[in-house]
């Protein structure tokens, strides 16, 4: 089969792209470290996450802290919110953590992505999705339900709100504290 | 002689085909432009938010299931009656025609009930608000399922009818080479059997059982990867028609001669061995499946680029060929040599360069973890308004400009509505796709009604959200103006009087390099068929294995109806 | 906010609408300053009162989905205990107050059989919500009222007056924005009526048309600015006279209607074009079957269409069959013109289709074999996209890619 020269400098130049393309990608991944999304996260069953009685953290999703410096969030997608994450109830980590998501559905494929980063995942019933990052400039940072979920799909979204470590703690205490003053106030009352 | 009066039983199916397919095209398109105003905000009149969903389903079904299909199976008639200078075996080719028309209109009717109320027919509310990839659990009524797996397996028919008749004539030739535009139908085909393996099972085993309450729960997970084993594939049955006409017609159009006959064979055989095994690409971000099976994927699927740049060198040679028997010189000013103003040699040229913009995109999303940069964004409608949107719409409205005169007898109607009409589409999906990108990277999602949210706002990358926004829209309205460009000259044209002389002829020269330069083994159809099958298992088999190991339908989800 | 299609057919199709009309109750309907306005099922207040226990379902159809509550809007006595009841369907739900209030039950759950209750001791209207598919609709209010439909409920009260749907003796024939209802205002103090409303061929109409209201309610007619010159005057004997036509936006013109009756009155100078109304001064009219033009009709089971959806559907239809339209009428432009016959002769024939030609192959200017040819220029190209290529590739991974937080792990 006759090739013509040309065509053959082509076909090697194509290669070496191809190839350039997957060193990258590997590079990516083994020398900068990025992540993918797999099958680590489990799974699940969504008629239990509906219901919430997972007998997991998922049936009061919210942050846990794990660590020293290492957080996990719970979040639970539904239609049409995020549990936490949605309207008034943001998800609230602090700066430089390791902050892994663990998030799943409560009914159909949702998606979670943080704007303006590459935390990217599908939500999928029965698995559960488990991403880590690590924020370093505080911010508050959007979240949206990327996979097309109902009829008001487009009402699906959050935020995540990245607190300097210093008064992440605080925020905590603070919390705390003016839920003690509430319960003390209504003993007096009665 | 015209290929109407040489074939006119064969020229009345390619008729129908087309007609089917251009109606679809004109909805599908009106569905777009009311999308594109919709969604940018810049008017909502038309449409609820919540109604948005069953006009994109309606958008997606109709361009890249009905218009597709049926143009393609018209086109792929044509060929095989050209190239193998017969009829197609007529009962087996109307079968698949009425079948896949039944199965559209079964699920086109399914899709409207979701804009007039949703009447409950046989128990189920009549909607199918499910968009283009129909993911469980959400649940459309089960018509909608029953259509799409009608317009598959009237596909699958009229491959017969090519096979059939290929096989007719190798028994009057014996020994000689395929035809190169049969040959190209053949790998087609078999490259679509093989993928749509995955989407039938889907819909046939579970979806349909599901919908109709025979089974209580399926895994989400294994119907998406059933999806996607097909999803992928889908485009390749896209792109290689357009290729059929890039490397066959269009070096004619210019003047020239296809550059090499041999090169053609191999591109559509890798096309043949690697479509399939490279679904998970569109999976990176699910859960459940192991990075491993992500990263062959990804492998694969960049070595899936070789035969679309390859496919660039040998068109783009092709047509030098034919601006340089019209005697031009020089290391570029031969582009000024050449037809633009006859548009179906314009419209695969723009189609072509489109493409390429388009292939970019398409190697980013490839890119495995560089995905999520842009997953699910707004990026990729723009990537694949200009693959499927332009390579193969833009292709299959040029070389209709060229076909439906010699398979109708009647001359082309409107001729500067249809030269301008290619450029028109060209700087409206430029347009559009842009901002698309641009605004798929400050991370704007797709598939939403109404982009904006409470609890934050999005910021533009290159250019503010609104200008973005407002390019999409004027994009969108080019794009309208443009399918409507085309519909108007095809009407006037089927409905011209037949007689005199067309523009066009159907001789096709030969190649520069011939089939009889290419190695005998690449007409092996049987061996490539059954390397893609092996390629299949070991990409597919362990990981769907392990999806099913616990369980057929588990973790299930019952049905959620939208 | 989508408006579901339900409520759009229900607003008084045809017409410029006023906000949602619901069926009246034995009480006047209270004022929810438009918190039913998205809730698609919301079909007036269901009066409860004198029952212990009220049940609300939670997961009712609605709302394009089971995402409502039934009713959505109910009236009990204080002291009642209200139970909110979950059927199973619409996913997770949940009940909680708007703004401060007493409901809460918890985080969303969709299991059939769930329930909440609470006691409502106090005075008061309470809206409440469900958090996750507010948006959508899912909306309710209990008010809580003394007295009570002890006296019978629905088709008890007497009407008095006029009757609810008046004889108007052909006063409406020539209206083109009457659609056959009164519309039912005995539930408010002070009624407004637009002058200059959309009607008539252009902007001559009152709206609504004809209207009820009980006796002492002041009824205001405010102007449009549209459609010229306007007044309200009474046909024949009556107490409305507004004066001369005016046109200026914004001009009110009020009666106070102490007797019941029905008060028929036109605009003057359009009254030849049908630019008339009606006041119905009667007692307020009782529950079921109510109203006024605020039922939409069936239920699922036919076909609805709301205005923008006509428009939708017109087109899809026009879209379809333009371009054979318009083919057509350029086929007739042309009929004249018989196709060029190619080559000599004028051969007739007595049947089978007209002959056609194709084109003359053409030769090339210079013929260049396989062995004369190298693509430079193609070389010269495809070098080009791929330094494009290369450079777009390393842009995109390391500055835009790389340069945002990412998943590690």
């Amino acid at each position: 089969m006759q090739v013509h020269r040309f065509e053959k400098v082509w076909l090697g130049a194509a290669l070496l792209l191809i190839v350039g393309f997957i060193a990258t990608i590997a590079y990516g991944s083994v020398g900068v470290g990025v992540g993918m999304v797999d099958d680590s996260g489990g799974q699940i069953s969504a008629e239990a996450v509906q219901n919430g009685n997972t007998g997991t953290q998922f049936d009061d999703p919210g942050v846990v802290q794990t660590g020293e410096d290492k957080y996990t969030v719970y979040v639970v997608a539904r239609q049409f919110q995020f549990v936490p994450g949605s309207g008034d109830n943001p998800v609230q980590v602090p700066a430089g953590a390791n902050v892994t998501f663990r998030v799943t559905s409560a009914d159909v494929v949702h998606g979670f992505s943080v704007v303006e980063t590459n935390i990217n995942t599908m939500v999928i019933p029965g698995q559960v999705s488990e991403v880590s990052a690590r924020f370093n400039e505080p911010g508050t940072y959007g979240l949206i339900c990327h996979e097309y979920c109902g009829a008001a799909h487009h009402t699906m979204g959050g935020s995540v709100e990245v607190v300097p470590p210093e008064e992440y703690d605080m925020q905590q205490e603070n919390i705390d504290q003016s839920a003690d003053d509430a319960q003390a106030q209504e003993e007096a009352d009665q | 002689m015209v290929f109407v009066d040489s074939y006119p039983k064969t020229s009345k199916l390619v008729r129908s085909e087309f007609i089917v397919a251009f109606a679809a095209l004109g909805i599908g398109a009106l569905f777009g432009i009311i999308q594109s105003l919709h969604r940018t905000g810049v008017f909502r009149g038309f449409i609820s938010s919540a109604d948005y969903y069953t006009i994109l389903t309606g958008h997606g079904v109709l361009l890249a299931l009905v218009f597709t299909t049926f143009f393609i199976a018209g086109l792929f008639t044509w060929a095989v009656a050209n190239s193998l200078e017969r009829e197609l075996p007529h009962r087996i080719a109307w079968s698949a025609f009425w079948i896949m028309l039944t199965g559209t209109v079964l699920a086109a009717v399914s899709i409207i009930g979701g804009l007039v109320g949703a009447p409950s027919i046989l128990g189920h509310d009549l909607k199918a608000d499910v968009l283009f990839t129909f993911y469980a659990p959400m649940k459309a009524h089960p018509a909608f399922y029953i259509g799409a797996a009608l317009i598959i397996v009237g596909s699958w028919v009229a491959g017969l009818a090519y096979f059939k008749a290929l096989w007719e004539w190798r028994s009057e030739n014996p020994g000689e080479r395929i035809p190169l535009q049969t040959f190209m139908v053949v790998t087609t085909m078999l490259m679509w059997y093989v993928s749509t393996i995955g989407v039938a099972v889907e819909v046939v085993a579970f979806l349909i059982p599901w919908s109709l309450g025979l089974i209580q729960n399926i895994d989400p997970l294994l119907t998406r990867t059933l999806f996607w084993y097909f999803g992928h594939p889908v485009v390749y049955f896209w792109l290689m028609p357009a290729y059929l006409v890039w490397y066959t017609v269009l070096p004619k159009l210019a003047g020239g001669r296809l550059f090499s006959d041999p090169l053609a064979r191999v591109v559509f055989v890798a096309f043949l061995l690697l479509s399939t095994p490279v679904g998970f690409h569109h999976q990176y971000t699910d859960p459940g499946i192991p990075s491993g099976y992500k990263f062959i994927a990804m492998t694969n699927t960049m070595f899936l680029l070789l035969p679309s740049l390859l496919t660039a060198f040998t068109v783009v040679a092709s047509v030098e060929h034919g601006a340089r028997q019209r005697g031009a010189k020089g290391y570029l000013s031969w582009l000024r040599n050449l037809p633009w103003g006859k548009p179906a040699f314009a419209g695969c040229m723009l189609a072509g360069l489109m493409f390429a913009a388009g292939g970019f995109s398409g190697m980013i999303n490839a890119g495995m973890n560089i995905n999520y940069l842009i997953h699910n964004t707004i990026w990729v409608p723009g990537h694949f308004h200009l693959t499927v949107g332009t390579a193969f719409a833009l292709t299959a409205m040029a070389i209709s400009y060229w076909l439906v005169p010699q398979i109708t007898g009647k001359k082309l109607q409107l001729r500067g509505l249809a030269s301008l009409q290619p450029y028109v589409w060209f700087v409206g999906m430029a347009v559009m796709s842009n901002a698309m990108h641009r605004a798929g990277l400050a991370g704007i999602p797709r598939r939403t009604a109404e982009p904006t949210y409470d609890e934050f706002a999005f910021e533009g990358v290159a250019g503010t959200v609104g200008e973005m926004r407002l390019q999409i829209a004027i994009g969108g309205f080019l794009l309208f103006v443009g399918a409507a460009m085309f519909l108007i000259v095809m009407a006037d044209t089927l409905l011209a009087r037949r007689g005199g002389t067309l523009s066009v002829n159907g001789h096709i020269p030969e190649p520069l390099s011939g089939a009889n330069h290419s190695p005998r083994i690449l007409d092996n159809y049987k061996l490539w068929t059954a390397i893609a099958l092996l390629l299949i298992v070991i990409a597919y088999g362990p990981p769907l294995a392990s999806m099913v190991a616990d369980g057929l339908f588990a973790p299930g989800s019952p049905p959620i109806p939208v | 906010m989508a408006l579901s299609r339900r409520q759009f057919v229900g607003a008084a199709a045809g017409t410029a609408a006023l906000a949602a009309t619901g069926t009246a109750t034995a009480q006047e309907e209270p004022d929810y300053g438009g918190w039913f306005d998205d809730v698609s099922n919301y079909d007036g207040t269901v009066d409860k009162r004198g029952q212990d226990t009220v049940t609300i379902t939670v997961g009712a159809q609605g709302n394009n989905g089971a995402f409502a509550f039934d009713p959505p809007a109910v009236m009990v006595s204080p002291g009642t205990e209200v139970v909110w009841e979950w059927n199973g369907e619409g996913g997770g739900h949940n009940v909680v107050s708007d703004g401060d209030g007493p409901l809460d039950s918890g985080s969303p759950v969709s299991e059939a059989g769930t329930t909440y209750s609470h006691t409502f001791e106090s005075e008061g209207m309470f809206k409440y919500v469900c958090v996750p598919h507010e948006t959508l609709g899912m909306k309710g209010a209990v008010v809580v009222r003394p007295g009570g439909s002890g006296d019978g409920g629905s088709g008890g009260q007497q009407q008095q007056g006029p009757p609810e749907n008046p004889d108007y003796g052909g006063w409406f024939d020539d209206v083109s924005n009457y659609n056959g209802t009164t519309v039912d205002r005995t539930d408010a103090d002070s009624v407004e009526i637009s002058v200059g409303a959309q009607g008539n061929n252009g902007a001559f109409a009152f709206d609504p048309p004809a209207v009820r209201v009980t006796p002492g309610t002041e009824v205001t007619w405010t102007w449009t600015g549209e459609g010229g010159g306007h007044n309200v005057v009474s046909d024949g004997d009556g107490p409305l006279e507004s004066g001369d036509p005016v046109s200026e936006s914004g001009t009110t013109y009020s009666h106070t209607f102490e007797e019941m009756g029905v008060y028929k009155y036109v605009c003057t100078p359009h009254e030849s074009l049908g630019m008339k109304g009606a006041v119905v001064v009667g007692g307020p009219l009782d529950g079921s079957g109510g109203g006024s033009g605020g039922e939409s009709g069936q239920e699922g089971g036919g076909i609805e269409l709301s205005g923008p959806q006509w428009l939708l559907s017109g087109s899809v239809l026009l879209a379809f069959f333009s371009p054979l339209l318009f083919a057509v009428a350029m086929r007739r432009r042309q009929n004249g013109r018989p196709p060029q016959m190619g080559g000599g002769g004028e051969l007739q024939r007595a049947t089978g289709p007209e002959p056609v030609e194709e084109a003359a192959e053409t030769e090339p200017a210079v013929e260049l074999g396989h062995d004369e040819y190298d693509p430079k220029g193609t070389a010269a190209l495809v070098a080009f996209y791929f330094v494009l290529i290369g450079l777009l590739w390393v842009f995109m991974y390391f500055v835009e890619f790389l340069g945002r937080v990412s998943i590690i792990g």
